[in-house]
């Protein structure tokens, strides 16, 4: 008989990743990676916004889906328990629970709403509540309090920051969930940077894969633009000279930028006066003719990069220390695995006098497969959740941070001049922020943000599909004005791919239809979700 | 160093960087027609602009200069003087405060001040508003404009700017703050007379709250509109329900707000 398998899942705001287990030896077997997360809209709040319209059922039909969708690509043979890692709100939509106590951040609302304090403790539920078998178990990691959830506890207990003093940790992905340890006290917060730093909502952004421009490398000539290959490997591509503004096509054609390649290109840009934010002189880089980074793009990374270096410096000012006593970032997630700790640094991600960075890769799978391999973790995880001493900080409730912010967009949308921000740190006794960084000693967890992939990769693209009917001309304004090309017509049917789609956050085909028929998002509307068949591309681990 | 090897090294950056060459030549040109390197241009426009907005009277410039620093214990300190010498109150906020506020406002137009200056001037000058406005009771103004951030939603930073520039404008702004409740806003409009309502939120979730609120004060007859705006709110959205209009700047809701007020425009004559 075959070893016992569990699956171990991640739950993203912009991509769920799943691996096989061999439960006997604790090896993994394969690893797939879908590329959206299939509720409409690019962030958390959007996802939420659909959830409250749609309603939590219909969004946790969307999630099961797809959490089928990828347990079949991974092929369990004998699958015995799946273990869930994520942020509350992800997990909550998933289990159908209460996820309103998540949606609004204002008392007023919540007491109108009659919500009350929501516990969300690690536990295991049977199989059937996701469609499975009822013999299987389904593990879920305990949040600390609702805003500081799995995934945030993942990130501190994964990455050895929780043994480390005086050091920071972060997950760069879309909420930018940080922590700050000072003696036994932990300082944590979330900074809505937004999926500007994965490569989403910049104007020729794309996710990692084929075709990626997602690092530019110093030379003589300029700058060299690195661009994944078919097998996601590295190759050079063209020459960027951001001072002439030439181009040499050579080497790889890229067709997008990732995250790590928007980083790259405003750390070459501010490096060689090409861009003074807001502004990008000429107005745009152009890299290919179809590819550039233009003055909204720089805006939007601008946004992003603000809220996490006010959100660290927002933590150290609660926290009472100055940023010359903390001396090593953890950065996790996958664009804190592959992006340039250097040119983080000097765009502003890692505070300046830090000595030492750890990359550390996704600690959230990290923590679901340990918990999926030792599922009694649950009960030390639970005890942790009780001792540990979190002082979370809201950063939308912080005056400090609303203060910071402004500055930060001042800065980077503004125009203004840095040192009026200095002198404003200066108050804060944090000056010297953002003096020239040190160069620190960096080291890497594995060169793969998910450390094992086992025997192979895969990555899906995600299937999952409302299809909806109503009474119109079919004039197809909807379809084509649809910026991320997820709505498309099929014999009468109105088709659209939710995890393409921008959700709340667009709601171009509603407002454009001219009948104002279009009744997709109608919460009477029935809602069939249906699968395109899958066509997949097997990878080779990727480098990003 | 000889003509020729000065040319051949202009020739050799103009190959070799022709980002910087143009902004040499440029900047060239400009010192040759007399405007001054982009460096003291703030300066310059302050001092035009303090020119023309400020009062003569240098006790008056001075708390306009305390504004425009955004230092609001000097202002509440030179006020205080002002009043104890038998000022009139109403002189110093049209004479003394308000200049400075316009100063920085006109200067954030021009693109030479920022979001955090604004918020500190206004801040400022509210100190010098209170003190007046507990010698004089209620101060004239252009209008009367309450401000909130819709019930559930806690960020209020583009709410307060917008505030800000609405005061330093001559409106009284009432500002209801954020997590606001329709019935709250309703309430406030009933009570102090509020001619418009500007409302704003940044998450998605709590954008029903402004249109709950247009409704409301449509439904209940109070001849008020909502200004909406804020990051999750867009102009296509606030088309789809009434009594609201859509405002992408602070400085388009105080053009809004005029045409409103003083040109009695209702809200479907502006969207």
């Amino acid at each position: 008989m075959t070893a016992e398998q569990a699956v171990a899942l991640d739950i993203g705001t912009s991509g769920l990743r799943g691996q096989l287990v061999n439960l006997e030896n604790g090896q993994v077997i394969r690893t797939c990676i879908m590329n959206r997360n299939p509720i409409p809209g690019a962030n958390i709040m959007d996802h939420l916004s659909f959830a409250l319209e749609c309603g939590g059922d219909k969004t946790r039909r969307l999630l099961v889906s797809t959490v089928h969708d990828i347990i079949e690509r991974l092929k369990p043979e004998h699958l015995s328990r799946i273990a869930v890692c994520g942020n509350p709100i992800q997990l909550s939509l998933l289990e159908g629970k209460e996820f309103r106590d998540l949606a609004y951040a204002g008392e007023s609302k919540l007491k109108e709403e009659n919500i009350g304090p929501v516990d969300r403790p690690g536990h295991i539920v049977s199989g059937d509540i996701l469609g499975f078998d009822s013999g299987v178990e389904i593990i879920i990691p305990p949040a600390v309090r609702h805003e500081i959830g799995a995934d945030a506890l993942a990130m501190m207990i994964e990455s050895g920051f929780l043994e480390d003093d005086f050091c920071l940790v972060t997950d760069y992905g879309t909420n930018a969930e940080m922590a700050l340890k000072v003696g036994d006290t932990v300082y944590t917060g979330s900074a809505a940077a937004g999926p500007a730093l994965e490569g989403q909502q910049i104007g020729s952004g794309m996710l990692a894969g084929p075709g990626a421009l997602s690092d530019l490398c110093r030379c003589p000539q300029g700058w060299r633009a690195k661009v994944l290959d078919s097998r996601m490997e590295v190759q050079d591509g063209p020459m960027i000279n951001m001072r002439s503004g030439m181009i040499h096509k050579e080497g790889v054609v890229p067709k997008g930028i990732t995250g790590t390649g928007v980083i790259a290109l405003v750390h070459a840009g501010i490096m060689d006066g090409r861009m003074s934010p807001p502004k990008i002189t000429g107005d745009s880089i152009d890299i290919t003719r179809n590819i550039r980074f233009t003055n909204e793009d720089l805006a939007e990374a601008g946004k992003a990069l603000g809220a996490i270096r006010a959100g660290h410096l927002t933590l150290m000012i609660e926290a009472g220390v100055s940023h010359k006593d903390i001396h090593t970032m953890y950065m996790a997630g996958a664009s804190g695995t592959y992006v340039d700790p250097i040119k983080a640094m000097s765009v502003g991600m890692v505070p300046p006098s830090v000595i030492n960075v750890v990359q550390v890769g996704n600690t959230s799978l990290q923590l679901a497969k340990d918990i999926a391999i030792k599922p009694d973790e649950i009960d030390s995880l639970n005890v942790l959740r009780k001792e540990l001493l979190a002082k979370h900080i809201m950063f939308a409730k912080s005056s400090v941070f609303s203060d910071l912010y402004s500055y930060e967009l001042a800065v980077w949308t503004e125009g203004m001049d840095t040192y009026r921000y200095s002198r404003k740190l200066a108050e804060y006794d944090q000056s010297g922020y953002l003096g020239t960084p040190l160069k620190p000693t960096i080291r890497k967890v594995s060169d793969l943000d998910i450390i094992d992939t086992g025997e192979s990769l895969e990555m899906l693209d995600t299937k999952i599909e409302i299809r909806g009917t109503w009474n119109c001309s079919r004039c197809g304004i909807c379809v084509r004005l649809c910026p991320e090309k997820a709505l498309n017509m099929d014999n009468g049917r109105f088709i659209v791919n939710t995890g393409m789609c921008l959700g709340t956050a667009c709601m171009r085909c509603v407002e454009n239809c001219p009948e104002g028929a279009f009744a997709l998002w109608n919460t009477k509307n029935e809602f069939h979700i249906s699968k395109r068949p899958n066509e997949t591309v097997t990878a080779e681990p990727f480098p990003l | 160093m000889h003509m020729d090897i000065v040319m051949q090294q202009v020739l050799k950056m103009k190959n070799e960087d022709p980002v910087r060459f143009n902004k040499l030549v440029q900047e060239g040109m400009a010192a040759e027609l007399g405007y001054l390197p982009e460096k003291n241009l703030r300066e310059i426009s302050a001092e035009k602009l303090k020119k023309e907005n400020y009062s003569e009277d240098p006790e008056y410039t001075a708390v306009s200069d305390a504004v425009l620093a955004g230092k609001r214990k000097d202002v509440e300190k030179l006020v205080n003087k002002l009043i104890e010498n038998g000022r009139d109150p109403l002189d110093i906020v049209t004479e003394a405060l308000m200049p400075g506020i316009q100063v920085q406002c006109e200067m954030y137009d021009l693109g030479k001040a920022f979001v955090p200056e604004i918020l500190m001037s206004n801040d400022a000058m509210q100190g010098g508003i209170t003190i007046c406005q507990s010698e004089l009771g209620d101060i004239p103004s252009k209008g009367n404009i309450a401000s909130f951030v819709a019930q559930g939603d806690l960020h209020d930073i583009g709410k307060n700017i917008c505030a800000a520039i609405l005061k330093a404008n001559g409106y009284t702004v009432t500002d209801l703050g954020r997590d606001v409740s329709k019935e709250e806003v309703l309430k406030t409009v009933k009570d102090k007379g509020i001619q418009l309502v500007c409302g704003s939120t940044l998450m998605s979730t709590t954008k029903p709250g402004l249109m709950d609120t247009a409704l409301l004060l449509e439904l209940e007859k109070t001849g008020v509109s909502v200004a909406c705006g804020g990051a999750a709110v867009s102009k296509a959205f606030v088309g789809t329900f009434n009594n609201a209009i859509y405002t992408k700047s602070p400085l388009e809701t105080v053009h809004k707000a005029d045409s409103i007020i003083s040109g009695n425009k209702k809200w479907n004559e502006l969207r």
